[in-house]
């Protein structure tokens, strides 16, 4: 990480710069255009006019993992996909979060039985901030995600040298 | 005798300031975390394939080459301008000068002659020429 | 024409190993050797009063003794429809790691046969003799295994991937440590999931069609009713006026 992350007093000044911080990267997370099966229909329908994502500044989808804040990974990860799936992570620059939208990222969904070919649950590749269960969750229920990613945001520990949880500390993964 | 150019001075420093402070800050305060994986091309999430150079076209490169030799020729007129009328001669002075221009015009003759001012090139007007 | 008259045209045609018509079913099939199928395809694709120029499907279904290839046939000219099926039997001691049913490929009498027949021999392991492009279709091309066959193997990983429910996060993997907790190997034929026995404390038969299954259901509602509001039991449940 920076020089000065994690390295400062856990005092008032320095949790005040560190909830600014937080505040700003929690409303303006801009995600990855990343649609792989169904669920991708109810995420291009949060983007949407009715259930306007932009209003919590996260409408500003990108198309490049280089310059997006998080991916939703909408549907079914096959074996094939989940390859491609590491690699877009692997390529975001800190900080990057991931949102596990639909039964079969959460936890293999229908195809947890019988699925030969399928990732049980997109955990198992990246590692997950947010779980939105549903097949396909409502519009509503990602927004509430994302808010809630935006809550987990501002609980992170920019400067000041709180306990990170272990998925921050993790050096491999940001 | 540089005290007329303090205001420069202020600005300049204003300027290197403005530009250094945030690349320094930033440089500070961001992750940096790279590894192998993140610092692969991308393309579109599959194993990068092909050159990373691309050839380009030459057509670019004529054009600002061509842009270059009358955008210093403008250059080289404006002094010209300016101390035009503290010649004693202006007659020479002007038929130098219209030399001057000429002879780069000539050049422009022959790029434009080649071909080269064109940046469409169709393959049927020289058909319909041969037949 | 009907199936009757279409079969009737199929078997005065003068090929040989066309079985009998089955009406059984939904669809009436006719039961061909494998040897007949392909010249049988083409009788049927060029003669004028049956002229079936769409092929629909090519699927192949796994049977204990045998595996049948199924042929959809269809005819936009005279609007009638056929169903073919080819057993090819299951030798002794064939399963999934040294049985490959052989059958002509019908790819020459129509094209679309190629795709579907590709999809068969990569989910089920039949081969086509004959096939232009005999590879797989839907799953990656390095996948070993045919996994619709009843006595496939679930594998644990594919390059790399951890392909099972408690596997171990590739990011969570140390040097040294197993990608899973150890676990008895999987017989071929197993689920990969086997849900814990009782998620739900309702009784299997409570509800349905039958009557005690409905008071098995009206003795849980009340039992539900009960215990959110306690004091209003009472009779039937809440419907419309």
């Amino acid at each position: 990480m920076g020089v000065l992350n994690n390295s400062l007093p856990d005092i008032a000044p320095v949790r005040g710069v560190d909830a600014a911080i937080n505040w700003g990267r929690g409303s303006s997370i801009w995600p990855m255009t990343f649609g792989i099966a169904c669920c991708a229909i109810e995420m291009m329908a949060v983007y949407a006019a009715t259930f306007d994502l932009d209003r919590f500044g996260a409408g500003v989808p990108r198309a490049t993992p280089r310059q997006s804040d998080l991916i939703i990974v909408p549907g079914t990860v096959n074996a094939k996909m989940a390859v491609r799936v590491k690699r877009l992570y692997d390529q975001m620059a800190e900080p990057r979060y991931v949102l596990a939208m639909g039964a079969c990222v959460c936890g293999g969904g229908p195809y947890v039985k019988w699925g030969y070919n399928t990732v049980k649950g997109v955990h198992k590749v990246i590692p997950v901030d947010i779980f939105v269960p549903g097949c396909p969750p409502r519009p509503e229920a990602l927004m509430d995600g994302i808010l809630k990613l935006k809550e987990k945001i501002s609980r992170e520990a920019v400067f000041a040298r709180r306990e990170r949880s272990a998925r921050e500390m993790d050096a491999r993964y940001g | 005798m540089f005290l007329t150019y303090h205001a420069v001075l202020v600005f300049l420093i204003t300027g290197v300031v403005m530009v250094c402070t945030p690349l320094v800050l930033g440089a500070l305060f961001r992750p940096r975390n790279p590894y192998p994986e993140k610092s692969m091309p991308y393309e579109c999430a599959e194993d990068p394939v092909g050159d990373a150079q691309i050839r380009f076209d030459m057509r670019f490169y004529s054009a600002a080459l061509i842009f270059i030799i009358f955008d210093v020729e403008i250059a080289l007129m404006f002094p010209w301008a300016r101390v035009f009328q503290g010649f004693p001669d202006r007659g020479l002075a002007a038929i130098e000068g219209v030399i001057f221009v000429l002879i780069l015009g000539l050049g422009l003759l022959y790029v434009w002659a080649k071909g080269d001012v064109t940046w469409i090139k169709s393959f049927r007007s020289r058909r319909r020429v041969q037949d | 024409m009907n199936e009757q008259g279409l079969h009737g045209r199929l078997a005065s045609s003068g090929i040989a190993g066309i079985g009998a018509l089955d009406s059984s079913a939904r669809d009436p099939f006719v039961v061909l050797e494998s040897a007949a199928l392909v010249p049988a395809l083409t009788f049927l694709r060029d003669q004028p009063d049956t002229r079936m120029e769409v092929l629909h499907n090519v699927t192949a279904v796994e049977r204990p003794d045998a595996m049948e290839l199924v042929y959809h046939l269809c005819s936009l000219t005279h609007h009638h429809s056929l169903t073919l099926k080819v057993k090819v039997p299951r030798p002794e001691g064939g399963n999934h790691d040294n049985w490959r049913p052989e059958v002509p490929s019908v790819a020459g009498v129509y094209s679309a046969a190629i795709w579907h027949e590709r999809e068969q021999w990569d989910l089920l392991g039949v081969r086509f003799a004959g096939n232009p492009d005999h590879r797989r279709i839907l799953l990656p091309e390095e996948w070993i295994g045919h996994p619709l066959r009843k006595d496939y193997v679930y594998p644990t990983d594919h390059g790399g991937i951890p392909l099972e429910l408690d596997a171990v996060p590739l990011y969570e993997r140390r040097p040294g440590q197993p990608s899973q907790p150890p676990k008895p190997p999987r017989p071929a034929g197993t689920p990969l999931f086997q849900p814990p026995a009782a998620l739900s404390k309702r009784p299997v038969g409570a509800g349905g069609t039958t009557d005690e299954g409905r008071k098995q259901a009206e003795a849980l509602e009340k039992d539900r009713l009960a215990r959110r509001a306690p004091g209003t039991g009472a009779g039937g449940t809440e419907g419309k006026p």
